[in-house]
């Protein structure tokens, strides 16, 4: 998504207070950038909510970005005989599912069911929030198993997160996220373990610029298992002097005979 | 007049005029490409795909310019898309019905659909569930917007990093590091709200 001139657009401030559904030329928008920062702000809050909106705006971004993919690509004689259907379709008298959407039609206000019979409407807010209570309870569950997945309890304030990659077909890793800590404050390191499928667990060291391992409480048997995102932490709770370090990450095999570098990352800190 | 109506000139780019014809074939594979990746089969793909056009045909008198063919057909994709999983979300409540003797029968032979109604919570399970809920939402409502946001996408939407990284505009080791964070908050937090309540 670019940042093409941010614009309000006028209409659609409704949904982003009443919480219903944003058409299709607001997601659009939103696709292309030109959102203002305001609107952007209330979408995303939209879109956490609802998987539909979010499939939506996921779709067309797939199809904004990448205008002429080889992926799904009709030869010539393919598309004479969609044309074929289309103009069979239109001389057959074929209606609409319901009105025409474009330019000329206001987003859908609620498309997250079916039209309901006047005698039921007064329903409608009943079966909101019967969805509502089984959503949260399936958000419960399912934040209760993320949770109790953590193990030990860290009190954390608003410390570093210093973010790195750990490839086992590259030596050094291309460190994506912020590889910045600051020194005497504690911080985590977070590693993805690339193509490291096969080992059982994972030793990890910290060295210092003149290679020394730095002694921050691990121990050589100290065992680390991917979480569920299929990441590896290391929290630092007393932090490091200031300095470059590099951290090492081991694979274990063979019942913890066998060990295998997998890689190295840089980080600093300040 | 459908016939002319076909034949109608459209402008198709700054300088070259075409037909809808043209258009049609210009815009269809993007426009199957956008409902493959709203979950649709081949077969639903071509038959919403056809159905856009058939909206966009009739609607061509309303396309104003004022973006362009790609965006107005995508626009019309989009309703197209959720008109039609609203009427399929309503033929699924149309479903044939089960008389209370048959599922009895495939009760006791271990088979048929599961009995919903021996599903339902007890109102003791009810109330702690509520309480969960109320605490979890007390909890998440305390983390930063943005954390917060990727805990509902990762958890309620079941979506992948990359995913959320582009609804959030994020990079994917940015919701990597904000799911970590939120995890370790969320369990500080609720632990602390279920220590107050004993």
């Amino acid at each position: 998504m670019n940042d093409a001139s941010k614009q309000g657009f006028k209409g659609e401030e409704a949904w982003l207070r009443a919480g219903e559904h944003p058409g299709a030329d607001a997601l659009l928008r939103y696709v292309a950038g030109a959102l203002s920062k305001q609107d952007s702000e209330s979408l995303k809050d939209h879109l956490a909510l609802c998987p539909r909106c979010s499939r939506l705006v996921l779709a067309l971004n797939e199809v904004q970005q990448d205008p002429s993919p080889t992926e799904g690509r009709l030869s010539a004689q393919e598309l004479d005989q969609r044309w074929q259907e289309f103009q069979a379709r239109l001389h057959s008298g074929h209606e609409p599912q319901t009105e025409i959407g474009g330019d000329a039609t206001p987003p859908d206000q609620d498309s997250s069911g079916p039209r309901l019979p006047s005698g039921l409407r007064p329903l409608r807010r009943q079966l909101f929030y019967a969805r509502a209570l089984a959503a949260a309870f399936a958000l419960t569950a399912g934040l209760s198993i993320w949770i109790a997945l953590q193990d030990n309890a860290v009190n954390v304030a608003n410390h570093t997160v210093v973010t790195l990659s750990l490839s086992s077909s590259v030596t050094r890793g291309d460190s994506p996220g912020p590889t910045t800590a600051k020194a005497g404050e504690s911080f985590t390191i977070g590693m993805t373990p690339m193509g490291a499928g096969n080992f059982e667990r994972f030793n990890l060291e910290i060295l210092d610029r003149a290679g020394s391992p730095v002694d921050v409480g691990l121990t050589s048997n100290e065992p680390f298992l991917p979480d569920e995102l299929g990441m590896l932490w290391l929290d630092l709770e007393t932090g490091l002097p200031a300095g470059m370090y590099t951290v090492r990450g081991y694979g274990i095999s063979g019942n913890g005979r066998s060990r295998t570098l997998i890689g190295e990352d840089e980080f600093e800190v300040k | 007049m459908e016939s002319s109506a076909a034949a109608r000139i459209v402008e198709a780019s700054d300088d070259a005029k075409t037909d809808f014809e043209t258009l049609f074939k210009h815009h269809y594979p993007t426009v199957l490409r956008f409902f493959s990746k709203c979950g649709c089969t081949i077969e639903e793909g071509n038959d919403l795909t056809q159905e856009t056009f058939l909206r966009a045909y009739r609607s061509i008198e309303a396309f104003r310019g004022d973006a362009s063919h790609k965006t107005w057909l995508l626009t019309i994709a989009a309703n197209v898309w959720r008109n039609w999983l609203r009427s399929r979300n309503a033929g699924k409540r149309d479903a044939p019905e089960v008389s209370l003797e048959a599922l009895d029968e495939h009760r006791a032979q271990g088979t048929g659909p599961r009995d919903r109604f021996h599903e339902v919570p007890g109102p003791l399970a009810m109330v702690l569930a509520q309480e969960r809920i109320g605490l979890l939402h007390e909890a998440l409502d305390e983390l930063p917007p943005q954390m917060r946001r990727c805990v509902m996408l990762r958890l309620g939407s079941e979506l992948k990093y990359r995913e959320i990284a582009i609804l959030m505009e994020l990079s994917i080791e940015t919701v990597k590091s904000q799911l970590h964070q939120a995890r370790r908050r969320l369990r500080g937090r609720l632990t602390e709200l279920l220590a107050e309540r004993l």
